[in-house]
């Protein structure tokens, strides 16, 4: 049971809340029990968000647990920060890449996003890291292009990320993905890199047409 | 266009670089052409690049960074990267990234701390890490 509290958003967000405070044990059972005590399941955790009833026996929860009344209204203030950031997921965003620092402004966005999406330190840094590299490479070898990022709910909540261009395409793309081709400039890692660092990854390619990669990563469940 | 600079302190002669900003690109290369000329004009003990104030480094500035310890190297001069943090470590691991040749300690105190003892007791260290490097060239390897 415990896992499907994470499954979602909201879910995931509340449990990255309370692990600043508790054991991820001590914050899935705080969950689980707010939840059975305010009658609502998974689902409707993430239709319909946190409400007062639910931030109620949180609360009584995070008093339970809290080792002394600091701790308790520093989780508290959390909480109810949370409680307005997931009134509704964060909105799409579409950075155009276009001079070099548009690479640093794509992988802020991602990191952004990820954070709203309830991934946790390590997981927005490999994103905005993913995002830098296909950034690099568009302004690298295409000149300009453009990122888009958006949040997916399938097979779990999640990021998804674009990367468009109308360059000269990559003619090698299996000996690049396959990690058998090497260049001097690191590209071949950069795509590589990229496709490890997400659970799901394809690249569509012509020369002389320009690159689309389609990336998206997921949410633990 | 930004005018950031990254300083490079001097202290009892050692060169500290402390990167304390979101790197980009160029900054990154202008830090590699200040170090060099840095290490010319000051020929210090040891070089410190302290990055815990990066929170994202991808391949490109992971290899650029690997390039001026290796640069310093060269030039006889021993070279620590510290504070590559968490999930900065995890982050370039999954990707296949290397640091080979460079060493690494986990912040600022540590590396100063390995400079001091540095000189003989690693003097064979240095001459494996060099081979390394340069059997490498500057080029960007995958663990796998």
């Amino acid at each position: 049971m415990s896992s499907t509290v994470a499954n979602g958003r909201v879910g995931a967000m509340l449990l990255r809340v309370l692990g600043a405070s508790f054991s991820p044990m001590t914050s899935r059972a705080i969950v689980r029990s707010a939840m059975t005590q305010a009658g609502r399941d998974s689902e409707d955790l993430e239709r319909l968000g946190v409400d007062g009833a639910l931030l109620g026996h949180l609360l009584r929860g995070v008093r339970f647990y809290a080792p002394d009344p600091t701790h308790a209204a520093r989780c508290r203030a959390a909480l109810e920060d949370l409680l307005q950031a997931a009134a509704e997921p964060p909105p799409d965003v579409m950075v155009p890449i276009v001079r070099e620092v548009d690479i640093v402004r794509a992988r802020q966005e991602a990191r952004t996003i990820a954070a709203a999406i309830g991934f946790d330190h390590t997981g927005q840094v490999k994103i905005a890291t993913a995002v830098s590299e296909l950034a690099r490479n568009i302004f690298r070898y295409a000149s300009t292009g453009k990122i888009e990022l958006s949040t997916v709910e399938r097979p779990s909540v999640g990021i998804r990320i674009v990367a468009v261009d109308h360059g000269p395409g990559i003619a090698n793309i299996d000996a690049v993905l396959s990690g058998s081709y090497r260049s001097k400039t690191g590209m071949g890692l950069g795509l590589l890199g990229c496709q490890r660092l997400m659970d799901a990854f394809e690249v569509d390619t012509a020369v002389g047409r320009g690159t689309r990669v389609v990336a998206s990563k997921h949410l633990a469940r | 266009m930004s005018t950031t600079t990254i300083p490079i302190i001097h202290l009892r002669e050692l060169l500290i670089v402390s990167v304390q900003t979101e790197l980009s690109d160029s900054l990154v290369e202008t830090l590699k052409d200040d170090v060099s000329h840095e290490i010319a004009a000051r020929s210090p003990r040891g070089l410190i690049v302290e990055v815990s104030g990066v929170e994202i480094f991808d391949s490109y500035i992971a290899a650029s960074i690997r390039q001026i310890a290796h640069v310093a190297r060269l030039m006889g001069v021993a070279t620590v990267v510290a504070g590559i943090n968490a999930a900065m470590a995890i982050t370039l691991v999954e990707m296949g990234m290397q640091m080979s040749g460079v060493r690494t300690a986990l912040n600022l105190d540590a590396a100063v701390n390995m400079l001091e003892r540095a000189k003989e007791e690693h003097a064979e260290e240095d001459a494996a890490l060099l081979a390394t490097m340069l059997g490498n060239d500057s080029s960007l390897e995958s663990l796998s």
